[in-house]
């Protein structure tokens, strides 16, 4: 009884760690990047939604518009940064993402400072009583949400054209370049995309979770963490590895220890990635760097 | 040619020691010396992370958790048992030691990115441990009043004195990597880092000396945890951070990777420089954040490659300049 209403509880968790998960697998996929300031393109997401509410927009717009915003901002750290890196070598890439995560987190303290501000709810309140069980509307909606998303993308990248560049760019930069595909184009929207996934979920737990400067931290290296259980750089293997992680983390939560959840899905990405380094759902991914 | 350049290096050795051993009496203020203690420990920490990630090539991002063992250990060792340091700084390299070769089975499977993970996620788990198990940590308020450090007897009970176990520590440190580097120990190291299955076919044992250099660099993490425990008599979860494991990896990228001096370096900027943005308050961690950007773009080797190219053209300009005048006279 317990455990089948913990399951549920991790449901909801579980599909912002996928929807997170897969926002660091876009830009694994294409880049062979981890992009450890996605946590933190999250939290800039959820504020920036947050000062155009404040404007007075009213909040489906805003939450556009704030998307919108952060996709932009995506693109803009791609072409000003990313892009001056060398790509070739991942190792600085990947020490550039921690530089932007430090300067995403002191810009946001700068800005709006130390407390955590509230955000409006866009879902109801109530809960779904399925037998026994409760789930609240929430939840249901942002499993929903999560699903429909991930099918489109998978929908993108295979249906139309820019996306099956992005994929032929992703597998092999060079041999792309020479069949006329501008690799560059398809960086640029990748970021684009993956910071829009960011902010998506920012949105998405603001109203639980508050804004603030630091809510990106541990929750960016779940979204690491489920990408890895899930298979790096498989699209699908993240969704499902955020939300077995959810899942996990909350029976550990409540069969063992709350105070010991985090410690627990750490630990089971550390087991995954012991027993099979490739991921529970490994299509086999180039491992660029 | 070769007793020159040997002769040259001891009188370099013997400058740069008559300058660090000096420092101490340039300290205006015990604000400065904390600050010359801690780019002691800082150094230790950036050392040690160079050898794994610079030298063999092992990317961490979690080394504030071995710091953070090495500091605890002693701490705990220290407090309830009342052992004395030596003992403590003993137990606490040797505790740090085998998680770092606990760390080592996972991460011996696994490179790259994947590497980056299970380091993360080690450093995590350490963090919460820290955190949680409050019945030997004390939880998120730390351990205090941890005994100063003391020596057969000599305490080194102020900044001056730390100041020197300290840098003597780092110094020591240092010879023994540049000896390490320069053994058949350090070229298996960088064979590993530069290309794994060559120096597998080439007979070196890839998982050995991979063990070898994470048991190493935890060692000497667990030096600096034990020193920074006993030095500040106050530790808390939060000195050893996912945050602290970014900027040791920012300090050996931004002295120079895979070079001797460049963790030396970047521990001496990456400590002053928050401190000299202090007037900013918040904004000194963006500044901060900018410059490892500006770092990462403008000079991906570090301050310490810039500085060998500067002195490489120095030289070229000096000996262009040798040559016009021996052209002038001979003439």
């Amino acid at each position: 009884m317990v455990i089948i209403q913990q399951i549920l509880n991790g449901l909801t968790m579980g599909s912002v760690y996928a929807l997170l998960g897969v926002g660091v697998t876009v830009v694994y996929k294409s880049l062979g990047l981890m992009n450890v300031a996605h946590g933190d393109m999250m939290m800039i997401g959820a504020f920036i939604t947050l000062l155009i509410i404040d404007l007075g927009v009213p909040l489906w717009l805003a939450i556009i518009l704030g998307i919108f915003c952060a996709g932009m901002l995506g693109l803009a750290m791609e072409r000003f940064i990313y892009r001056k890196v060398n790509y070739g070598i991942m190792l600085n890439l990947m020490i550039a993402t921690i530089g932007m995560q430090i300067v995403l987190r002191n810009a946001a303290l700068v800005l709006w400072g130390v407390e955590p501000k509230a955000f409006p709810d866009m879902f109801s309140k109530g809960v779904i009583h399925m037998g026994p069980y409760v789930v609240a509307v929430r939840s249901v909606c942002i499993i929903i949400l999560a699903l429909c998303l991930v099918l489109l993308l998978q929908l993108f990248y295979k249906k139309t054209r820019i996306g099956k560049e992005m994929t032929v760019a992703a597998a092999n930069s060079t041999v792309a370049s020479m069949l006329g595909i501008n690799v560059n184009l398809t960086r640029f929207i990748t970021f684009g995309i993956g910071s829009s996934f960011a902010a998506l979920t920012g949105i998405l737990i603001a109203p639980v979770y508050f804004v603030s400067q630091n809510m990106g931290a541990v929750v960016g290296v779940k979204a690491l963490a489920a990408a890895v259980i899930g298979g790096f750089g498989n699209i699908t293997g993240a969704f499902y590895g955020g939300i077995i992680l959810g899942i996990v983390e909350a029976l550990g939560g409540g069969l063992i220890s709350s105070a010991y959840k985090d410690i627990i899905s750490f630990a089971v990405m550390i087991l995954v990635l012991y027993f099979k380094p490739y991921g529970l759902f490994a299509k086999h991914v180039d491992q660029k760097f | 040619m070769v007793k020159s350049k040997k002769k040259f290096n001891l009188v370099r050795l013997v400058g740069v020691l008559i300058i660090i051993y000096t420092i101490p009496f340039f300290f205006p203020n015990a604000y400065i010396a904390q600050i010359a203690n801690l780019i002691g420990i800082y150094m230790l920490m950036a050392m040690s992370l160079n050898l794994l990630t610079g030298f063999t090539g092992q990317l961490s991002l979690g080394h504030a958790a071995f710091f953070g063992v090495g500091a605890y250990t002693s701490a705990i060792v220290s407090k309830s048992f009342g052992l004395p340091f030596l003992i403590c700084l003993l137990i606490a390299v040797t505790v740090t030691t085998i998680t770092g070769l606990l760390l080592a089975i996972p991460a011996l499977k696994v490179r790259g990115t994947y590497l980056v993970l299970v380091t993360i996620a080690y450093g995590e788990i350490v963090r919460l441990l820290m955190i949680n198990w409050v019945s030997l940590t004390n939880g998120p308020n730390g351990i205090y009043s941890i005994s100063p450090v003391s020596i057969f007897g000599y305490k080194f009970n102020d900044l001056t004195k730390s100041y020197y176990l300290v840098i003597t520590v780092a110094f020591l440190i240092y010879l023994y990597i540049k000896l390490l580097m320069e053994s058949r120990a350090g070229r298996a190291f960088l064979s590993i880092r530069d290309d794994a299955s060559a120096a597998e076919l080439c007979g070196v044992d890839i998982t050995m000396y991979k063990i070898k250099a994470f048991a190493i660099s935890a060692a000497i993490s667990g030096v600096a945890g034990s020193l920074y425990a006993h030095m500040y008599r106050y530790i808390s979860p939060s000195s050893f951070s996912a945050t602290q494991s970014q900027l040791f990896l920012c300090m050996i990228l931004i002295g120079g990777m895979g070079t001797l001096p460049g963790p030396v370096i970047g521990a001496v900027v990456l400590t002053i420089l928050p401190e000299m943005l202090r007037f900013m308050q918040n904004g000194r961690m963006l500044v901060y954040g900018i410059l490892i950007l500006l770092v990462v773009i403008r000079s991906p080797g570090g301050i310490a490659k810039y500085l060998s190219v500067l002195i490489g053209k120095i030289k070229k300009y000096v000996h262009k300049i040798r040559h016009q005048r021996n052209e002038v006279s001979s003439s």
